[in-house]
């Protein structure tokens, strides 16, 4: 079992989760009433992310207000959902920088907030990765 | 900052092409400036009193945020080596930046805990722009320090 009430990591993970959250809704209300072909990939991949962050958003909410212990497969099902998300951005991102077809103004914003949401759910990832690999050990009574 | 660390930046900026040097400073604002355009198209989607002052606040800081882009694209298009005050001018305008965003963030402090989807999307991505900011201004800050560093 990862004991959260006495790891920090907590508090940075929600930071990082939370603003991820932040990001992908207002990317979802720039997208939604837009019917651009050219914007149906970012809309895809946008509501999976959403949709990844969305059902581990009550567990990582959890985990900074230390209502309760967490196990660790509650654990890892987040992390998993997370590090889908965080893998579906990096994939999309790799795609702007080698295609550049499309330069228009809205484009560019959007590759910019999908960049800034990408390094989010890195560092978010990164962070759950290293508390599964470097649980705090509860001190003996 | 110790001196072990200004002589790894000096090295590390010194191997750097002059026009390189503010590359992720300006990387840094172009995110803060595409998740502004985000929180705009939000906050105008679902219009009410709350939302058509922050698209108000939000053009404001797109504007300066803008303007603060150019600036650094300008420095590093020079190919001769900046002045003390030109990257300075950046700076101050970043943290006139930051301020606003720290002020609009402390008020959005005041309506926690039950804020709706949208101010909670809102006040989250605010926090990912002051984070923005705040690794921009580092790294102006540091570069001006090299400055300070170099003169004497």
């Amino acid at each position: 079992m990862i004991d959260f009430e006495i790891d920090d990591r907590g508090d940075d993970l929600f930071s990082f989760f939370d603003k991820s959250r932040g990001i992908s809704y207002c990317i979802k209300q720039l997208c939604e009433p837009l019917d651009f072909e050219s914007l149906n990939e970012i809309k895809n991949e946008i509501y999976f992310v959403h949709h990844n962050l969305n059902m581990c958003n009550v567990l990582i909410t959890e985990i900074s207000e230390r209502k309760r212990q967490i196990t660790f497969n509650e654990f890892f099902s987040a992390f998993k959902c997370v590090f889908k998300a965080r893998n579906c951005m990096d994939q999309f991102t790799q795609g702007i920088s080698t295609t550049e077809t499309d330069k228009s103004e809205l484009f560019e914003n959007l590759a910019s907030a999908s960049f800034a949401l990408f390094d989010e759910l890195h560092q978010a990832s990164t962070l759950m990765e290293d508390m599964i690999e470097n649980p705090t050990v509860k001190k003996a009574a | 900052m110790s001196k072990t660390k200004i002589v790894e930046i000096i090295e590390s900026a010194k191997a750097r092409k002059l026009s390189d040097c503010f590359f992720d400073e300006y990387c840094k604002i172009e995110q803060a400036e595409g998740v502004i355009t985000c929180m705009k198209a939000a906050a105008i989607n679902q219009p009410n009193d709350f939302n058509r002052l922050e698209v108000c606040r939000l053009e404001s800081f797109e504007m300066q945020l803008s303007m603060l882009r150019k600036i650094l694209h300008n420095l590093m298009e020079k190919n001769e080596p900046f002045k003390y005050e030109e990257v300075q001018e950046a700076l101050t305008g970043l943290n006139i930046v930051d301020k606003g965003v720290v002020t609009v963030l402390d008020e959005f402090g005041k309506t926690e805990p039950n804020l709706p989807p949208l101010v909670r999307a809102v006040r989250n991505s605010y926090f990912c722009i002051s984070a923005l900011i705040f690794d921009a201004r580092k790294g102006l800050h540091d570069f001006l320090e090299i400055q300070i560093e170099d003169a004497a």
